[in-house]
């Protein structure tokens, strides 16, 4: 099984609060791949909403994801390019 | 006296109680209390036999299905009168309802400890909510009320009870609540609320933008709201933040006649709103409001605000729930600019911090964020976020009057770096063929006592002064406003304040630059004499705060007002100085004045 893992830092200002987590949490699961976030030793499941809030990731903290599947690659590419856009997205 | 015979249906008597809250929309209601409790139900525990953990689990699937229904209608239906943001918020919740740890635990419990589901349910939840409350981060914090908000959904519809809507209240009640959550406030039966009084105290809170809108009054930061009891007679008064609860008939009789009073007098201030705000010898003084969303304009320019003295845009920030980008920015203030014609918009750059926010933001765990790294110190720290918002606002500024001001200017450097990165921004339109106007006025907000005091050099490098009161009586007196124990020292007519503001006033008059005051001391007219005597142009509020400010204007006589202020400045105590305030409002309005002294 492929496994990728990237360390990310938040730079959106607010850290992962509600709106950011739920599109974190919306693309991450348009993957098959199983994604973890790890912060401060804590390893939640990167498609719960609450787990990624409980996580407190705020400004400046680091987060590492780690993807394990077969599309862990793209998964690892898509959620790097979110975060490291402020966890903006493209809304309609 | 003892009455033996008391077995009428009259209750006993109970005894009246005051509770202090900060007044957040003016007026007064007597009414009957509606008291929401938190809204996370008790839920009986109850031991269920292996073949009833299927009828469980797909009782807790049904409810979360007819709850995904609700939610994704109630969604639909606010976004059709609502903005986008509100809307928003629903987008999360339906991500809970789908999160699958959440589910996929509560189904174990379920299964493994033979419990009913909506026990198991509750209980993750409650442990959810728990350890969110704890976190520090204020953001991530008041996601709990979101959680709470669908967890009390999904067990309504566990329990098969329509869920204690605000949709129809039982007649005209006054709603009292830790807080409300954003489902009350977009269902709520408008025609039935007083007002509200709510235990949270942030100026973004649900409860105050609605109070705001809806013309009622509220009370926030309202302390022991467990002393209220549903059905209590109580009164709120949203000019003092003096909530009376069980009101004997001397306070009944009281805020009746002040209502009546107070809604005269609002009457006749509306009437008065299109008047110039000049004292009585022919001084023309500016009258601005402080907005915090687009939406605010038209309370400006219904009270008929001569421009927008500050607009503060960490609320668009806040709103979002993410980062605001150059272009969302761009339309929010081009919105406002196109609005106010060529009236002036005063846009505060980023200020994000102290509190400004319910409570506070750390970026990193700093012991005392109020001296931290925030509003300008946070720009120049990220020049890319800033130079977005600087962007935004300069494209903006072809299509009205906008100004630039800086907050929490405490020296020159961080004025010179600040407009260094306006002249990046510039250049990086320019390149871009992108127009704007070059001539925009750039101030900084006085809101430190070491800006105040080398204002003579900062007057140097730019157009105008906004002075932020609130910030400057904390900083100069080392007092939290938040801090009940020190509200006492929250004095803004110190005279060491006072000494401040008038020496910035001069120094801004010498070198021929406008000065402004934007905190609540330009609102609170208990010192509108002395800010105008002081030689302060303009006075920037929330647009309700207007009416009363005008008419004292118009009765003040110039030459009245410069020996007030300079009496004052000579005091020894803020209570000396308040005092020739006071007497003069008295003598010049009584009705204002009667308004605004506290209590019964």
């Amino acid at each position: 099984m492929t496994s990728k893992t990237i360390k990310l830092k938040i730079k959106n200002i607010l850290g992962i609060h509600a709106r950011p987590a739920s599109v974190f949490v919306r693309l991450a699961s348009t993957f098959d791949a199983n994604i973890t976030v790890e912060k401060d030793g804590e390893n939640v499941n990167g498609k719960s909403l609450i787990s990624l809030l409980m996580l407190a990731a705020g400004y400046r903290s680091t987060i590492t994801v780690t993807a394990t599947g077969k599309d862990s690659s793209e998964a690892i590419v898509a959620i790097e390019n979110l975060v490291n856009n402020n966890l903006e997205f493209n809304e309609e | 006296m003892k009455n033996n015979r008391k077995k009428t249906a009259v209750k006993p008597k109970k005894e009246e109680i005051k509770i202090k809250g900060v007044p957040a929309s003016p007026g007064i209601a007597i009414g009957t209390a509606l008291v929401l409790g938190s809204r996370l139900q008790q839920v009986e525990k109850r031991k269920i036999q292996p073949d009833e953990v299927e009828q469980e689990i797909s009782n807790l699937e049904t409810a979360l299905d007819k709850t995904k229904e609700q939610i994704t209608a109630l969604q639909e239906q606010i976004q059709n009168e609502l903005n986008d943001n509100e809307a928003r918020i629903f987008d999360a919740h339906l991500l809970i309802i789908d999160d699958h740890t959440l589910i996929t635990s509560v189904k174990k419990t379920v299964k493994e400890e033979l419990v009913n589901a909506d026990y198991a349910f509750n209980k993750k939840i409650q442990f959810y909510v728990d350890t969110i409350k704890k976190i520090s981060d204020p953001y991530i914090k008041e996601r709990a009320v979101d959680i709470s908000d669908v967890a009390t959904r999904v067990l309504a519809n566990i329990h098969g009870h329509e869920i204690e809507s605000l949709k129809s209240l039982p007649g005209q009640r006054i709603i009292i609540s830790p807080d409300l959550t954003p489902s009350d406030t977009v269902a709520i039966d408008r025609q039935n609320v007083q007002a509200f009084a709510t235990e949270t105290g942030g100026r973004t809170s649900h409860a105050a933008i609605m109070a705001r809108s809806m013309k009622i009054p509220a009370v926030l930061a309202l302390k022991s709201i467990n002393q209220i009891r549903n059905g209590d007679i109580i009164i709120v008064d949203g000019y003092t933040g003096i909530v009376t609860v069980n009101p004997s008939a001397k306070s009944l009789d009281f805020y009746a006649q002040k209502e009546t009073r107070g809604g005269k007098i609002r009457e006749n201030l509306i009437s008065e709103s299109k008047l110039r705000p000049e004292t009585i010898d022919g001084f023309r003084i500016q009258l601005a409001a402080n907005i915090e969303f687009a939406e605010d304009v038209n309370d400006a320019k219904k009270y008929c605000a001569a421009g927008i003295g500050l607009y503060r845009t960490e609320y668009l920030y806040i709103n979002s729930k993410v980062l605001p980008d150059e272009e969302t920015q761009f339309k929010d203030y081009h919105n406002i600019a196109k609005q106010m014609k060529d009236s002036h918009v005063i846009i505060r750059t980023l200020d994000l911090g102290g509190d400004k926010l319910k409570d506070t933001i750390t970026f990193y765990n700093e012991v005392n964020p109020f001296l931290g790294y925030r509003a300008i110190r946070l720009c120049l720290g990220v020049p890319e976020l800033f130079k977005t918002q600087l962007r935004a606002i300069l494209r903006a500024s072809i299509y009205g009057n906008i100004k630039i001001m800086f907050p929490m200017i405490c020296c020159m450097e961080e004025v010179d770096q600040a407009l260094q990165i306006v002249e990046e921004a510039k250049s990086e339109l320019n390149s871009k063929r992108q127009p704007f106007d070059k001539n925009i006025e750039i101030g900084i907000m006085i809101e430190t006592p070491s800006a105040a005091l080398i204002a003579d050099r900062l007057a140097e490098k730019v157009d105008f002064f906004s002075i932020g009161t609130n910030d400057l009586v904390q900083y100069t007196l080392a007092v939290d406003r938040g801090s009940e124990k020190m509200a006492y020292l929250y004095q803004p007519a110190h005279p060491a304040i006072l000494s401040l503001i008038n020496h910035v006033s001069e120094v801004a008059r010498t070198h021929g630059i406008w000065v402004g005051v934007c905190g609540e001391m330009a609102g609170d007219p208990l010192y509108t004499a002395l800010l105008v005597g002081m030689g302060i142009h303009e006075l920037s509020m929330s647009p309700v705060s207007m009416g009363p400010i005008r008419r004292i204007i118009r009765k003040i006589k110039m030459h009245e007002a410069e020996e007030i202020s300079e009496k004052a400045l000579t005091c020894s105590t803020a209570e000396e100085a308040l005092e020739h305030s006071v007497n003069y409002l008295k003598k010049i309005d009584p009705d204002i004045f009667s308004l605004i002294v506290k209590g019964a």
